[in-house]
């Protein structure tokens, strides 16, 4: 079976090799003041949910674990959070007019109710992004509340 | 309002585009909705506010960036996501045309019973009820709120 095996080295090979890939890792120290938390008063419990479960994609500020350091992980990653910021990000909240916010805050209400947000691919790893239904119920909540005090 | 022709020109073509796209989600069809969207969207980045005051202009380019993502969401998305966006287009487009102002008679119209009892607008250019966004399951949910122009 020699042929099976010099598919095993080049398979390691290839896996070895795309580790020295350069990944535009998406990590910020500061926390800008347009953040949604800063901008917003927002519950302690609700501000841990966003965190844990939305913020690695949708802010500056990605928290790695190691296992996203390694390849093709961080790739998948990387492009989610292209994506993800592209279309919401935690971080600028406060340079959004009211009617955009108003716009995001809905979005954010149908994806979480819809069960889109947090994605599925990602929640499969981080076990601790999944929202309990009381997290689901309190965050909703906190987003409608802040939407009907923009209308 | 503004004097422009060609301008009040590229209003009037996003409005059409935005009512065959109602039509679409009326009929309960998702790809021609698609398909509309991304039209729609492209009239959307052609819109040139120049012509209007600085705050008008403020506020109207701030609804033709926030309709353009609508717009975009629907040329990709399933027919209930593409309603959910329809919903705050339909708000985008309202406000749009009370600066724009438009030759058409249009009726802004609205069922309470979209998104779970919160109530849903949209404008038409028929007085008749036909609902975009339960189509034939309840397509005559509704009632005219007011007449524009
Ligand atoms: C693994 C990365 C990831 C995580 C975690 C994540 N998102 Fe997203 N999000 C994305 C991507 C990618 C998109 C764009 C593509 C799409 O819509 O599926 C997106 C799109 C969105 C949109 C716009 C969708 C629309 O149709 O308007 C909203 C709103 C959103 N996310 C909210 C959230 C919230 C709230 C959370 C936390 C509960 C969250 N996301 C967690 C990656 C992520």
């Amino acid at each position: 079976m020699k042929i099976v095996k010099i598919i095993a080295w080049i398979a390691l090979v290839a896996f070895v090799v795309i580790q020295f890939f350069p990944v535009d890792y998406n990590q910020s120290e500061t926390v800008p003041q347009t953040d949604f938390m800063l901008v917003n008063n927002v519950p302690a419990t609700v501000e841990q949910s966003l965190q844990v479960s939305c913020y690695d994609c949708h802010s500056n500020n990605t928290d790695y674990p190691w296992y996203s350091k390694v390849q093709p992980s961080s790739w998948y990653l990387e492009h989610h959070i292209k994506e993800g910021k592209a279309e919401l990000n935690f971080n600028e909240w406060g340079n959004l007019s009211d009617r955009r916010k108003n716009s995001k805050l809905r979005s954010i209400i149908n994806q979480i109710e819809d069960g889109e947000m947090p994605l599925d691919s990602y929640t499969l790893i981080h076990r601790d992004a999944i929202f309990s239904e009381a997290n689901k119920t309190a965050v909703i909540d906190y987003m409608n509340k802040l939407k009907d005090s923009l209308e | 309002m503004a004097m422009d022709n060609s301008q009040d020109a590229k209003a009037e073509a996003i409005l059409k585009d935005y009512f065959n796209l109602k039509d679409a989600l009326v009929n309960d069809d998702n790809s021609k909705a698609k398909e509309l969207g991304n039209t729609l969207a492209q009239s959307l980045k052609s819109f040139d506010a120049s012509s209007y005051s600085d705050s008008e202009q403020n506020e109207l380019n701030d609804i033709i960036e926030d309709a353009t993502e609508h717009a975009e969401h629907i040329g990709e998305s399933d027919i209930a996501h593409q309603r959910e966006h329809f919903k705050t287009l339909s708000k985008d487009m309202t406000d749009m045309v009370a600066i724009t102002g438009t030759s058409m008679t249009i009726y802004e119209q609205y069922c309470p019973m979209y998104d779970n009892n919160k109530g849903g607008a949209w404008l038409s250019m028929n007085e008749e009820i036909r609902n975009p966004y339960f189509g034939a399951q309840m397509l005559k949910c509704g009632k005219v709120q007011r007449e524009i122009n």
